[in-house]
């Protein structure tokens, strides 16, 4: 598994795509301080305000992480070359999901600590800002990774479920953004809390969130879980390969992909 | 007795109603150079496919160095070299740097890396970019791939394809090599049938999804084997003559039929001989088939083609 991870990230890291997804928040969170400079905000204890209502962005970055992890082994069809060598297809989904976890955290990690890096820099200090405070936004942080993690998830979900990118990520964001309105045009307003949106929208919004944490955690954790079955289940079930049905239709141009 | 390194039995893969393999049974013996010969759709790949894990039989048993349990199937196959359909890597990569990808996932060692580089000579691509490669390139980086973990058997599928002459004559020296070196069997299919016949020892003929012909490459050449015939009207003072005046030793007669193995490029000595001694020649040809000629045959002719 631990080989697997490690190639995962020797793959990463050899490439521009994940640097160029660092370079751009971190310099967008760094841009954030230089705006907030001289605010109402640009202070110690405004920057924490501003970062909690930052850690309702990064499950829209989150798609493009699992792309480079396994979005792109669909499109070039080379899971084959890892699958013929004896890899169990759940252990593969699975180092897939630890990789794009992992890679995630790096990522915000690297975006929290430019924000909060640069803001110590360019923001005045003031007497609001507490050891409590930051603690607050590390227990909301902490919970909101949480989330991030089972949206991870849902994108491996959608890309194995459907092997096509494009697709999976229309509905991952689909999911993500829009059951909400779905839910409440169908009058299912009750279950609206325990969206992944509703619970970050919480967590951003929410005045006590060390209250919510087990609450949050409880459906939070279940979807990830099921989805991380589900997942494994279809990687044993479904196949990889492009079979050709042009012998049996006799019609060269048909082609049926089957997906892991 | 040799090892069984892959054995099916009556394997089965179905895509909805259509059975691209349908009760298949081949044996691959250790040392073997296996060739799959047989139309697209076939079942080769399909074939291959069930035998590499990337998908799963519909009903019969497959067994991977005598193994046939899912425990068995992951050691046999990391056992194993591949390189099924298109070779296909990482675009942005050089092809040193998609091979220790797949080293670091297998746990090799990085001086395997260098040696299947220089084995298929693509030593000196240095930062060159997988998308940048010529077809041959890739099929040479699909070949390092599948030699670097010093396999045990070989699975190679359409392997040639797009090669230029000089590299399919390199590629046909490696795999000899590979297999007289160091003992590799090579499980190969192939459209390019005159390659094949230079370098197996095994064929298996497919079509329509089943096995119709298991035969090894000595039975092949003498059910090929080129001969002269000759028809006579009387072919036992035929074959006194060729035999007390010709000292012939290499014939068969066969009906009014002598089917001679000698002297193929002078029949004339034959007929001089024969008609000499009062033996009517009706015809002279020389027979004799290739691979191919014998594979359309087999399948029922050029209408099935």
């Amino acid at each position: 598994m631990f080989k697997l991870i490690h190639a995962d990230f020797y793959k990463t890291f050899h490439r521009t795509a994940y640097y160029m997804l660092l370079l751009v928040f971190c310099g967008m969170a760094f841009l954030l301080s230089l705006m907030l400079r001289g605010s109402s905000a640009g202070t110690w204890s405004g920057s924490v305000g501003v970062a909690v209502e930052l850690l309702s962005y990064p499950p829209m970055l989150l798609p493009m992480i699992t792309q480079i992890v396994l979005g792109e082994e669909y499109r070039e069809h080379n899971m084959k070359n890892t699958l013929s060598f004896g890899t169990d297809r759940g252990l593969l989904f699975f180092t897939k999901w630890i990789s794009s976890v992992l890679l995630g955290l790096i990522l915000t990690a690297a975006v929290f600590g430019v924000y909060f890096g640069s803001s110590a820099m360019l923001f005045q200090h003031d007497s609001a800002f507490s050891q409590e405070l930051m603690g607050q936004f590390l227990n909301r942080l902490g919970v909101a990774c949480l989330i991030y993690i089972a949206s991870v998830t849902m994108s491996l979900f959608f890309l194995v479920l459907f092997s096509r990118n494009t697709l999976a990520i229309f509905l991952y964001y689909g999911v993500f953004y829009l059951t909400e309105l779905l839910l409440k045009l169908f009058r299912l307003e009750t279950v609206v809390p325990y969206l992944l949106k509703s619970q970050l929208m919480s967590i951003v919004q929410g005045p006590n969130v060390l209250m919510q944490q087990p609450i949050l955690s409880i459906p939070c954790n279940n979807g990830r879980v099921f989805r991380s079955w589900f997942g494994c289940f279809l990687q044993e079930r479904l196949h990889l390969t492009n079979f050709s049905l042009s012998y049996m239709k006799g019609h060269p141009e048909v082609t049926l992909c089957h997906g892991i | 007795m040799a090892e069984t390194i892959i054995r099916t039995q009556s394997i089965e893969k179905k895509y909805g109603g259509f059975a691209a393999v349908s009760n298949l049974s081949i044996q691959v013996e250790k040392g073997d150079i296996y060739a799959l010969v047989g139309q697209n759709g076939a079942g080769k790949t399909t074939l291959l496919k069930l035998v590499c894990g990337l998908t799963p039989s519909t009903s019969g048993k497959l067994e991977l160095f005598g193994g046939s349990s899912p425990r068995q199937f992951s050691a046999a196959r990391a056992r194993m070299g591949t390189m099924i359909e298109t070779p296909s890597f990482f675009p942005y990569l050089s092809a040193r740097d998609n091979l220790e990808y797949y080293c670091i996932q297998r746990g090799g060692k990085k001086a395997d890396i260098d040696a299947a580089l220089h084995f298929v000579g693509l030593d000196k691509t240095g930062g060159k970019k997988f998308k940048n490669f010529s077809l041959g390139m890739k099929q040479r980086l699909g070949l390092a791939l599948a030699v670097m973990n010093h396999p045990d058997i070989l699975v190679l599928d359409e392997p040639i394809n797009g090669l230029d002459p000089m590299g399919i004559k390199e590629f046909r020296d490696i795999i000899l090599k590979m297999n007289q070196e160091r003992k590799t069997t090579v499980l190969i299919s192939s459209h390019i049938l005159g390659e094949l016949s230079q370098i197996a020892t095994t064929y298996g003929f497919i079509h329509k999804g089943r096995l119709i012909e298991h035969i090894s490459a000595a039975n092949l050449k003498e059910k090929c084997r080129s001969c002269l015939r000759i028809d006579v009207d009387n072919p036992e003072k035929a074959a006194d003559v060729l035999h007390n005046q010709l000292s012939c030793t290499k014939f068969q007669v066969k009906g009014n039929t002598l089917q001679i193995d000698e002297h193929l490029d002078t029949p004339e000595i034959f007929v001089k001989a024969l008609v000499e001694s009062g033996v009517a020649v009706s015809q002279v040809f020389r027979s004799g088939i290739n691979l191919e000629q014998y594979f359309i045959n087999l399948i029922g002719g050029s209408q099935n083609v």
